[in-house]
């Protein structure tokens, strides 16, 4: 059998001796997987994302990343396959849209040099991949926090990773950009590019459709397919409130409705 | 590189160019005037004849104006300006804060601690200034391994480890003070820290010159990466870059270069926190043009007051007090100023 892109192998996270965040997690992806892990506020999600990044260093385990153990890798090597992007935040200086997504670039750029015409080509078609050439000469700090997302997705496209790692991609965007990033992840997907993404919205992860976790009490209460995942059983469990699936009429697309509770 | 990379305000390459151009212009007219006036022309011959290797067609009073005295007086000024700058600018860049100076870490106080030590124990010239580059490097040594004392330390750390340091170095200078012969070592002590560039000789130059020179090619080199780490270090690392390698030869750069220019001429401050911020006015807060754009006005700029320093009145003014007395109104001109770029 082929060897996957990535395979988590039994990994842990602890802060200090006794806050375990997870502990024992084993999953794999295969090329073009696009996997989404839901879980309740500060269960973890994050954490998790950030040590497949190798931003925070597992507890135990390993993490292989085309059978090569992403913890022996050097950082350069690891960002040429690694995309991650993470929460919004303001930057210190006002960069352009442009120059911030050339930025992308670093891992091809060696230590002495500036980015080369074709880190420029690269860059300028990353922008109009995702739609946003118009922004190019805009101030990153002067546009919407949507619009930064969707810069911060152009510039992770910019570094050519075979694994995107995002947490909560679509947490700043109005429906229509929701629904554009997850079109764009799918299309992304359909060429062989694996995604793993934190989500709080269960029906981003029906309408990529692909695989699923839920996270709760430092594990994965289930994962697989997402029809198998975000059931109403699964989701009271993890959430601890009662939710409706609902099959919209006409598409066949599922809904999760969370209901009032009786009391 | 894209001619359509950023908003177009100016062209940076031909701001660059014309800056040059003012500097080596601004060079000329320092050289000539002073108590002892040299017409252009005479310095440009005397330049001239150093270069062709022929004996220059100038009186022996002139000649020791303009090799011994000016020449050095203004490389020194060109080189400290440029050098804190930049050092300025790549700080403000890796620790994501336009408040910053390339004295945060506590290399002045330290090199000031050193100075005045030599001074006290009436130790010769090279040996102050080897005490003062030492112990500015000495500071920033203790600064930075307080920092790492934090498990994982963010620049707010640092910075805050870089007072308590130059706290404790400034308080060791107060004592040097209060301990040094009020008739000899405190006037000197205490001139020695207001920084001038009236003692500056060919020989200090030799040894000093090339480690600001060659600090700050590399942190030229680095430019860009320094765009990379100000987006913070978690963005920078999942970018590819060892922030540990690439931060550690960034503040090593810019503590040769701090600890070089102030045991060359004492501390002078402001111009390593002001002219960045000139630079971003002009050219935006990209690294790539920032950096050598603050070299270069950062060089003039530190000329021309040390111009005013040397010929305002009879005796030299100390150019410390000088660089703030303009720097200080001149940042709070910035801060009005609501386009300002960072």
């Amino acid at each position: 059998m082929k060897t996957p892109l990535l395979d988590v192998q039994n990994a842990a996270f602890s802060y200090g001796e006794n806050i375990t965040i997870f502990d024992d997690i084993s999953f794999s992806l295969k090329k073009g997987d696009v996997f989404c892990v839901l879980g309740p506020n500060g269960i973890g999600k994050s954490t998790l994302i950030r040590c497949l990044a190798r931003l925070l260093p597992l507890t135990s385990g390993r993490v292989l990343l085309d059978g090569h153990d992403i913890s022996r890798m050097n950082r350069q090597a690891l960002a040429r396959k690694i995309g991650f992007i993470p929460q919004i935040h303001t930057p210190a200086f006002s960069y352009s849209v442009f120059d911030f997504v050339l930025m992308g670039r670093s891992p091809y750029v060696s230590l002495f040099s500036l980015p080369a015409e074709k880190d420029i080509t690269i860059a300028e078609e990353a922008l109009s991949t995702v739609g946003i050439t118009a922004l190019r000469d805009k101030i990153y700090t002067h546009i919407s926090g949507g619009e930064q997302q969707l810069v911060l997705f152009a510039r992770v496209l910019a570094q050519e990773p075979r694994l995107l790692l995002l947490d909560e991609p679509t947490s700043h965007l109005d429906l229509a950009n929701q629904v554009h990033i997850l079109e764009l992840i799918d299309r992304l997907a359909a060429k062989g590019l694996t995604t793993l993404m934190t989500t709080h919205i269960p029906d981003h992860a029906f309408l990529l459709g692909q695989r699923a976790a839920l996270m709760k009490d430092r594990k994965f209460l289930a994962a697989g397919k997402v029809s198998e995942v975000i059931t109403e059983e699964n989701m009271q469990k993890a959430y601890g409130i009662k939710v409706k699936m609902v099959s919209v009429e006409g598409t066949g697309q599922m809904v999760c409705v969370p209901l009032k509770s009786m009391e | 590189m894209n001619k359509k990379d950023r908003k177009p305000r100016i062209s940076p390459r031909l701001f660059l160019v014309f800056l040059c151009i003012l500097l080596g212009i601004t060079a000329l007219i320092s050289i000539s005037i002073g108590r002892y006036t040299i017409p252009p022309e005479q310095v440009i011959k005397g330049l001239m004849s150093k270069v062709l290797l022929t004996t220059p067609d100038l009186t022996p009073v002139m000649q020791t104006v303009l090799f011994d005295v000016r020449l050095p007086r203004i490389i020194a000024a060109i080189l400290v300006g440029a050098g804190l700058s930049i050092a300025g600018a790549s700080f403000q860049g890796v620790f994501r804060n336009p408040l910053v100076s390339p004295y945060i870490l506590g290399v002045s106080s330290g090199a000031g601690f050193g100075a005045g030590l030599g001074i006290l124990i009436s130790a010769s010239m090279i040996v102050v200034q080897g005490m003062a580059f030492a112990f500015g490097i000495i500071a920033v040594g203790l600064a930075c391994w307080l920092s790492s004392l934090y498990r994982r330390s963010s620049e707010i750390v640092m910075v805050l480890a870089g007072m308590i340091v130059g706290a404790f170095f400034s308080s060791l200078i107060s004592l040097v003070q209060y301990l040094a012969d009020p008739y000899e070592a405190l006037p000197a002590i205490v001139f020695w820290l207001m920084g001038s560039f009236s003692t500056v000789m060919v020989k200090d130059l030799i040894i000093l010159g090339p480690v600001i020179i060659i600090a700050s090619i590399i942190l030229l080199l680095l430019r860009w990466r320094i765009n990379v780490l100000s987006l913070g270090d978690e963005e920078a690392e999942a970018l590819g870059v060892d922030i540990r390698k690439i931060k550690g030869s960034i503040i090593v750069c810019v503590t040769l270069i701090s600890a070089a220019s102030v045991s060359l001429c004492g501390i002078i401050g402001w111009v390593g926190l002001v002219v960045p911020h000139v630079a971003r006015m002009f050219v935006g807060p990209d690294h790539r043009w920032l950096l050598p754009i603050s070299f270069v006005i950062g060089a003039t700029y530190l000329l021309v007051v040390d111009d005013f320093a040397r010929t305002l009145t009879s005796a030299e003014i100390p150019l410390g007090i000088l660089t703030a007395l303009i720097g200080a109104p001149f940042f709070a001109f910035l801060l009005t100023r609501k386009e300002v770029g960072w």
